[in-house]
């Protein structure tokens, strides 16, 4: 069954399919978004309840949370498994909220350092896009780090604590950068959000609604103004026409349906392993290799932040379960010093504690915490006694890192899902062992008595990147400087598949402008778009 | 061979045998605790969620009867039958046999402890949700930033 044919068909109501909903519906053209998840119930946040730190179904992992809005994910071929969530909101329903622009040099890391490629727009095209991002999203922080060009942030960072201020000290003593980190975690009241108040379990959705995810940023907006958002929705292909446009697509409804919804204009918003899967799945007799693949660039490059993690263990309490994990972040190693070995580099993020459950697997799974007798003596040495750092590695990337369909796993409706192959390259380990040793230093210079390190973070597929990349020659890439797919005049890319590099940051601040800035693009060009 | 025919209510299909051997290998990793006044993991109402949770350990019958065989291999009794002080060394053979599911084991049994509210309240925490209270984060100190300030533009254009 076919419905009215619309002007713009966005899939996906995460980060960028929010942003980029918001931006067009001021050209009063009709917008539809398709969420193969659905609206989320921050009343029923584990926060909310005493199996806050044990809910399987806020699992990061979508094979773990086996929900029927999910889709299975084979990445047994990959160190590191990937990270989502199905909902209106997306994966800023359980992101930290750490919320870091690209540098200036980010964009052109192949002029600067000799490796990989530079991107077709820079900082300064997308400095507009951000500061608007940082408005609608409500971000706190602190004007002034000498690792950033100026920004302003609207709201007081969140506070330091002990933990903070504890780390803050090794870093001093050492003579090392560090600063507040930008947070999608706001500190006062802002647009209609409540601020926080320390649940200290942002990663499984905020009861508050002090975290910035776009259920409650974004899309209030946009749906006052009139885009229409279908949940349950799960896209299975994109159709083309005779003369290689895109005319709409195929996907099952809430009750499992197939439907056809005809438009102008389609725009993926479905994360760096969703785009390639859907693009894949939607092969034709014009597009035999999958569509808009005629570069062989769709589900190649895929990119992580091979992520490391070192935290100290200390004598005196800290914040434990107490307040968000965005504290502060330091980008000390950011930039590249060929004497360490690798090119490129990554920040530093201090992860503040961990709750009474996380303490004692962390425990456990460290040989730390014994059974027996003495189980209690050690438990009670590491809790409220940990804190910590992640350091977010940039990723480089490769042809052989890839999103495929896999021949035999399907979702529950019967599409192919998508396979996962990746392998960590030299300088990325390289990178994660300077991160170590880098951790370890300012733990010990912090006052740490012992370690706790791993490296990769085999869960830690939180960014997916990569796989749809940016790029002014359509052989090597899939989307023009505007986002627009070479193959396909009018279908759109907009989320993290676009990115050409990786950065060493979390990315979801440069996907929103991204976003704000290819429908911004699109709105300039209307008369013309599909020239 | 373990009785089938007597199956408690639980979604772990654990006879009364692989209960009672599963009630002593929690509390043998888990005791009660005097100092810190803190119950064992086979507390009634601790080890009600461990065996509700238990479904999740797809090898958690044939991981008790395999330290129950070896316990009658090694000391001529079941695990439950063991004196106190041989049950921690069996579980430690077990261990060097049977690690990652002895260890999932007590993972499970973890999170269920960690979340009784006596076990809570010995922590020093209130045994209550996150929200709607939230909890109360200092400032911290935020001269500390001072030197930092001074530090010339590190970025690269």
């Amino acid at each position: 069954m076919a419905a009215d044919p619309v002007d713009v068909l966005i899939i996906g109501a995460g980060a960028s399919g929010a942003a980029v909903a918001w931006s067009l519906v001021d050209t009063r053209m009709k917008v539809v978004c398709l969420e193969q998840g659905n609206w989320m119930k921050p009343a029923e946040y584990p926060s909310a309840g005493r199996e806050w730190e044990t809910r399987q179904d806020y699992s990061i992992s979508p094979n773990r949370r086996g929900l029927p809005v999910d889709y299975p994910v084979n990445d047994t071929n990959s160190p590191i498994s990937v990270a989502n969530f199905n909902a209106v909101g997306g994966a800023t329903i359980l992101y930290a909220g750490h919320f870091p622009r690209f540098h200036p040099g980010d964009f052109s890391i192949k002029t600067l350092d000799g490796v990989a490629d530079d991107w077709p727009i820079d900082y300064a095209t997308l400095e507009p896009y951000y500061a608007e991002n940082d408005r609608m999203m409500g971000i706190s922080g602190l004007a002034g780090d000498p690792a950033y060009p100026p920004k302003n942030p609207l709201m007081p960072p969140v506070p330091l604590g002990k933990a903070g201020e504890r780390l803050a000290g090794g870093f001093n003593s050492l003579g090392w950068h560090w600063w507040p980190s930008d947070s999608a975690v706001a500190t006062e009241q802002y647009d209609g959000r409540d601020k926080c108040i320390n649940l200290g379990s942002c990663t499984t959705g905020c009861a508050q609604g002090a975290k910035a995810s776009t259920d409650i940023t974004y899309w209030p907006h946009a749906v006052r103004a009139g885009v229409e958002v279908r949940t349950g929705c799960r896209v299975r292909e994109i159709r083309v026409n005779d003369k290689g446009m895109a005319s709409g697509v195929v996907y099952y409804d809430a009750d499992g349906v197939e439907q056809m919804q005809e438009a102008e204009i389609v725009v993926m918003a479905c994360n760096g392993v969703g785009t390639p899967r859907i693009l894949l799945n939607s092969s034709s007799n014009l597009f035999p290799d999958g569509l808009a693949n005629s570069s062989g660039m769709v589900g190649k490059n895929m990119m992580f932040h091979p992520y490391a993690s070192v935290q100290g263990v200390f004598d005196e309490p800290l914040d434990g379960y107490k307040g968000p994990g965005n504290c502060i972040w330091s980008q000390e190693f950011y930039e590249t010093d060929r004497s360490r070995g690798f090119l490129r580099g990554y920040t530093m993020e201090i992860t503040r504690g961990r709750g009474p459950i996380a303490t004692a697997m962390t425990g456990i799974h460290s040989g730390r915490v014994p059974w027996g007798e003495d189980h209690h003596r050690a438990y009670r040495d590491l809790f409220n006694r940990i804190t910590g750092m992640v350091m977010i590695c940039e990723d480089l990337p490769e042809l052989h890192n890839t999103v495929t369909l896999d021949p035999d796993l399907v979702d529950s409706n019967g599409i192919p899902a998508p396979k996962i192959d990746y392998q960590l390259s030299e300088n990325s380990r390289k990178m994660l062992d300077h991160a170590l040793a880098k951790g370890e230093e300012v733990l010990r210079a912090a006052g740490a008595k012992d370690i706790i390190t791993e490296a990769p973070i085999s869960v830690g597929g939180w960014h997916l990147m990569g796989t749809a990349r940016m790029g002014v020659d359509r052989a090597n890439s899939v989307v023009n400087e505007w986002g627009r797919c070479h193959d396909v005049k009018n279908l759109f890319i907009v989320d993290g598949s676009i990115f050409v590099t990786s950065a060493g940051v979390n990315p979801t601040s440069t996907i929103q402008a991204l976003a704000l800035y290819i429908a911004d693009s699109i709105k300039k060009r209307l008369a013309n778009l599909f020239d | 061979m373990s009785d089938k025919g007597n199956l408690i209510i639980t979604d772990s299909q654990l006879s009364d045998e692989e209960r009672r051997t599963l009630e002593v290998l929690v509390a043998t990793m888990i005791p009660a605790n005097g100092e810190y006044k803190v119950p064992a993991a086979d507390d009634p109402k601790i080890f009600s969620n461990i065996l509700a949770r238990s479904g999740e350990l797809h090898f958690l019958t044939e991981a008790l009867q395999t330290l129950d065989e070896l316990s009658r291999d090694l000391l001529q009794t079941d695990f439950s039958s063991l004196e106190p002080e041989d049950r921690v060394p069996m579980l430690e053979e077990f261990n060097r046999q049977q690690r990652p599911a002895l260890r999932a084991l007590f993972g499970i049994a973890s999170q269920c402890y960690y979340q009784d509210d006596r076990v809570l309240k010995s922590l020093g925490m209130d045994a209550r949700t996150p929200f709607p209270d939230g909890f109360t984060l200092e400032q911290g100190d935020w001269s500390l930033l001072d030197p930092v300030r001074q530090r010339p533009k590190m970025y690269r254009e």
